[in-house]
């Protein structure tokens, strides 16, 4: 890999996701949800802090992801780049890159929003970093099998579903259900943000939740490399 | 040192159950333009695939002397990106093989788009952005530019300037593979071409020595009178015509070759569309 090619990459896919409206869409609207909630008393911080995490996640990292690489296929681009002698993981790890950056910059700014307390900011940010590092590799599977950006979201949405799934689990009592969700990565984050909240964070009640995201991390990664032989960056 | 960029060696390849190409062999000198001519389905884009190494073969062998980063390729689907300016997209281009971006202003200007760098490539017309996707194969200066129907459907002005700018970069030591069914363009830029016929090369050479090859067997001789005479192209018949028409005046005396469609017609019995 060569720095040089990944860093004109990421410049030039910064530049080019912001003016794209269509996609910048998935970047603001958590951002959104967190202005409008923290104008609801009713609503606890924590909650409203980890529902709008959740959005971002799912969104960002998933959603965001495919539809870029989608794009670079649909426009030709990523065939072009890779016949100028680019290979095709400097192009995947600059478009992670780039949704990594407005993940961390949505995660920072949505803590702030949310208000919650100064002392915490830097174990919450770790585990939502943590999360979306596994999540963004779906996000890269959705790019790989979409042929344009209209598949890529529809791809996309049961995994985005899947992620937030911890939020509706609340509303539906089936035993099933709940035993899918609590295997998600998304719930383990859910639940170790409810300990640093309540500053109960210790090892034996954070440590299943924290293998759960491993899991994820290392799961995702392998159904990537997969998908990745099975398909190529531009099939 | 090989003076060969490109051999290949009874190059197939098989889809399905279809032979698209058939053992093809041939070599591209350093610095020439190498035409490959041929109808369309004739097999000229998937050559282009293999050499690029897009495509395995299904058997045979082809060797390219050139580093992937000195190669330049434009195909029917190379893309910029739309939302982006003219010169921003070839400044990404030069950051991406390391050239210096006062080689931008220059390229813009031989492809006659400086005026229009601010233009977003969304906003081109096709010839525009044909020029401009030239100007991102050509950025680093390659060694070796595979060009895929570069004019095809474009107007006869741009498709000119694009001919000029092919022939300075072969001037400056790139050497060409050019596909294309156009004819004329063939014969105004190919210093070689290959007719290659349902995945056959079916004739190879330059276009002049195909002609004279097969150029007919008589001459056409017009008289000042405008009457026009043709005779076999040997001593005796030529005298013989001369000795009967020793009052007229000749205006002109031609040898009749065919253009590169004509020959191509004869060897295949179809037409280069």
């Amino acid at each position: 890999m060569r720095f040089y090619k990944i860093k004109a990459l990421f410049k030039l896919g910064l530049e080019d996701l912001l003016k794209n409206m269509n996609v910048f869409i998935y970047i603001i609207l958590p951002l959104g949800f967190a202005l409008l909630y923290s104008r609801m008393d009713a609503m606890p911080k924590g909650y409203i802090f980890s529902l709008c995490i959740l959005l971002n996640l799912s969104m960002v990292p998933v959603a965001l992801m495919g539809t870029i690489i989608a794009e670079e296929k649909e426009k030709n681009t990523l065939r072009t780049l890779i016949l100028n002698d680019v290979k095709a993981t400097e192009i995947l790890l600059s478009k992670a890159l780039i949704c990594m950056l407005f993940v961390l910059i949505n995660n920072i700014l949505i803590y702030f929003i949310t208000s919650l307390p100064i002392n915490t900011f830097v174990l919450y940010q770790l585990v939502a970093f943590f999360v979306s590092c596994a999540v963004i590799f779906l996000g890269a599977v959705v790019g790989l099998f979409s042929k344009n950006q209209m598949s890529a979201g529809l791809l996309s949405m049961p995994f985005m579903l899947l992620l937030m799934a911890p939020l509706f689990v609340l509303m539906v009592e089936n035993k099933v259900i709940e035993n899918i969700v609590s295997v998600l990565p998304t719930d383990a984050m859910m639940e170790i943000f409810s300990h640093i909240s309540d500053s109960s964070m210790n090892f034996s009640n954070v440590g299943i939740p924290f293998l759960i995201i491993t899991i994820w991390f290392v799961g995702s990664i392998v159904l990537f490399n997969i998908a990745y032989k099975k398909v190529g960056v531009d099939n | 040192m090989s003076e060969n960029i490109i051999s290949t060696d009874k190059l197939s390849i098989i889809f399905g159950e279809k032979k698209i190409l058939k053992d093809i062999t041939f070599q591209v000198k350093k610095k020439e333009i190498f035409g490959f001519l041929g109808p369309s389905g004739a097999g000229k884009t998937t050559t282009i695939k293999i050499l690029t190494k897009q495509l395995n073969p299904s058997s045979g062998s082809s060797e390219v002397n050139a580093l992937k980063d000195e190669i330049g390729i434009l195909s029917d689907n190379s893309g910029a990106y739309e939302r982006l300016t003219v010169y921003r997209n070839l400044c990404f281009f030069a950051e991406l093989s390391r050239t210096d971006k006062k080689k931008v202003e220059e390229i813009l200007k031989k492809v006659k788009l400086w005026e229009d760098k601010d233009k977003k490539v969304k906003d081109l017309s096709k010839g525009m952005k044909q020029r401009l996707l030239l100007a991102c194969a050509v950025i680093h200066s390659p060694k070796l530019l595979f060009l895929d129907e570069p004019t095809a459907a474009l107007d006869p002005a741009t498709t000119e300037e694009i001919h000029k700018l092919l022939l300075d970069l072969r001037d400056n030591g790139t050497t060409i593979f050019l596909t294309t069914h156009n004819m004329e363009e063939a014969d105004e830029l190919c210093d070689r071409v290959a007719f290659l016929n349902k995945g056959e090369i079916v004739e190879l050479g330059c276009p002049s020595d195909l002609k004279l090859k097969y150029a007919k067997d008589t001459v056409a001789i017009l008289f000042e009178d405008e009457m026009e005479i043709t005779v076999k192209k040997d001593m005796n018949s030529l005298m013989e015509i001369l000795k009967d028409n020793s009052g007229n005046t000749i205006k002109s005396i031609h040898s009749q070759e065919p253009n590169l469609a004509e020959i191509f017609l004869s060897l295949t019995g179809r037409e280069l569309k």
